[in-house]
């Protein structure tokens, strides 16, 4: 099915003069709008009160029910990226952040639909499949415009982008909780449905800003006073591997490791952070001063995105990956240490979470740029979004694996204050594995290179070069 | 091969276009900015939530009054 003109390719080849600037807000403007998802929790109790508003009633759905929906979000996210991965390459970014955009905001108004006439499907259905398959265009289209836009910069110009991703909930929790309240003090039950049908319109609007300001380089762009290496240096390739053949090579498998390892053990804090604290101290932090926690935790999962991505501009991303394994094995080792039952140190606990929470944070940022270096941009869509399913079995397998070993550890008769200490020490053993993945990361061998004259993407053939 | 173009624009005006403004980057900007700094602004007020100490526990008070 043929796009409309505007959306079509070739139109949207940046005209000369056009900044590059331009070009990370376009990116944040959707990621910003995506991010949200990373604050859906902020409706599972006016979810789980729906019918009974001020306390839950027989036929009020269970949080169990309602936390499905987030995970199908993510899990579709991850599969959306994998299945559209070439064809984002092939129509460009504007085409996949305006469905971006229609799935994302449809899928609000379909759960808006759903919590009116009390159908969990719908909210299976609208907020997670097609809101998750809007996460997975939105996700990926930003980011790969921005790695040929910035080839000089690759790892600032994605920490701009999904540093929007991470702050997406800083914006999305508050502004759902006040319009709920806004729409529950005018008698409007507890104020969710309305929520997010403003939602849905607001972020449909927002990522349009993104939808029209976005453009691609032409393909001889290049920034200036930057001068394309000539050969490949290190890690840095000059070629361009085909996504077809990126599945032949190990390079690939280990970066999924290093991305299921690094996610995988994030995830699971992130999951139980409020939990994990409350019960770490017991008396000493209360669920209000928890909450403060998950906020502190974001911040950081948002910083450590532009932060280590930009540093892996200079440090390299093998080496910034090391880091993150070397330090986070150390750190998720120390952190039982400061739990009540031994220093008792509130302050060291939450410095370390802080510190593992931008590394988290830092390894999505940072990949990107290591799959440029290591497979070029031709086929950076179809190549980065297989990649990302590592993120949809990790969203399962940390949540599991950290609520499991808890409840196991508690059924053993271990407090509470210490059953995350063996939470915290297989996660430093599954980062063991990471660092192990990340080591043997070696240059792609030049005989998976695709021929210099033979191009990946379709040529913008019959179109104007410049707009 | 094609001749290659640099018409990045932060060092002045493109060659046969012209450059976008100053002007237009930084409204883009702002309007990006804005939502992010109130959200992290709701955030930071969030988290200073931490750093209070917990109320102390409610004991029955004794008054003891000596006169």
């Amino acid at each position: 099915m043929a796009l409309p003109t505007f959306l079509q390719r070739e139109r949207n080849v940046a005209p000369p003069g056009y900044s590059r600037w331009l070009v990370p807000p376009a990116a944040l403007a959707v990621h910003l709008s995506i991010g949200q998802v990373y604050a859906f929790s902020v409706f599972k109790v006016p979810l789980s009160k729906a019918i009974g508003i001020t306390k839950q009633v027989q036929g009020d759905w269970t949080q169990e029910q309602i936390a499905i929906i987030f995970s199908i979000a993510i899990a579709v996210l991850g599969l959306s990226t994998a299945v559209f991965g070439k064809w984002i390459e092939r129509n460009g970014p504007r085409a996949a952040m305006f469905f971006s955009a229609c799935c994302f905001g449809a899928g609000f108004l379909i759960a808006a639909a759903g919590v009116k006439m009390h159908l969990i499907w719908l909210l299976y259905f609208g907020y997670g499949f097609v809101g998750g398959i809007g996460l997975g265009l939105g996700y990926l289209a930003p980011v790969n415009t921005l790695v040929k836009w910035f080839p000089d910069r690759p790892g600032l110009a994605t920490g701009m982008a999904i540093m929007g991703f991470g702050g997406g909930a800083m914006i999305g929790s508050p502004l759902a909780i006040r319009l709920m309240a806004h729409f529950g003090a005018q008698g409007g039950g507890v104020g969710a449905w309305q929520a997010m049908v403003v939602m849905g319109i607001v972020y449909f609007c927002f990522m349009m800003f993104g939808v029209f300001t976005v453009r691609i380089p032409a393909p001889d762009w290049r920034p200036a006073g930057w001068t394309p290496p000539v050969k490949s240096v290190g890690m840095i390739t000059t070629g361009h591997v085909l996504s077809g053949e990126a599945l032949k090579v190990p390079q690939f498998y280990l970066l999924w490791l290093v991305l299921f390892t690094n996610t995988t053990a994030g995830i699971g804090i992130i999951e139980q952070a409020s939990p994990m604290i409350q019960e770490m101290f017991p008396g000493r932090v209360l669920a209000v001063a928890a909450g403060g926690f998950v906020g502190l935790l974001s911040l950081f999962n948002m910083g450590g995105r532009f932060f280590w991505s930009t540093i892996s501009d200079y440090l390299g991303r093998k080496w910034t990956f090391m880091c993150f394994f070397v330090l986070g094995v150390a750190l998720y080792a120390l952190a039982p240490r400061a739990g009540a039952s031994h220093l008792n140190s509130v302050l060291m606990f939450v410095g370390i979470c802080c510190v593992l929470l931008s590394m988290y944070g830092g390894g999505f940022s940072t990949l990107p740029a290591y799959v440029k270096d290591l497979f070029g941009t031709k086929d950076f869509s179809a190549i980065y979004g297989r990649l990302l399913t590592a993120w949809s079995a990790a969203g399962i397998a940390g949540p599991l694996l950290v609520n499991h070993l808890r409840i196991y550890r508690k059924n053993q008769g271990v407090p509470l204050a210490d059953a995350y200490a063996t939470v915290l020490y297989v996660m430093a053993g599954i980062l063991c594995f990471g660092l192990l993945s990340n080591l043997l990361v070696r240059p792609v061998a030049a005989g998976h290179f695709a021929p210099a004259a033979e191009p990946a993407t379709p040529p913008t053939a019959g179109g104007p070069s410049h707009g | 091969m094609a001749e290659t173009t640099t018409y990045e624009s932060a060092s002045g005006p493109a060659p046969d276009g012209h450059a976008t403004s100053p002007v237009t980057i930084a409204i883009a900007w702002i309007v990006v900015i804005l939502p992010a700094a109130w959200g992290i602004t709701q955030t930071i007020k969030q988290s200073t939530q931490l750093f209070k100490n917990p109320p102390a526990a409610v004991t029955p008070t004794t008054t003891t009054t000596t006169r």
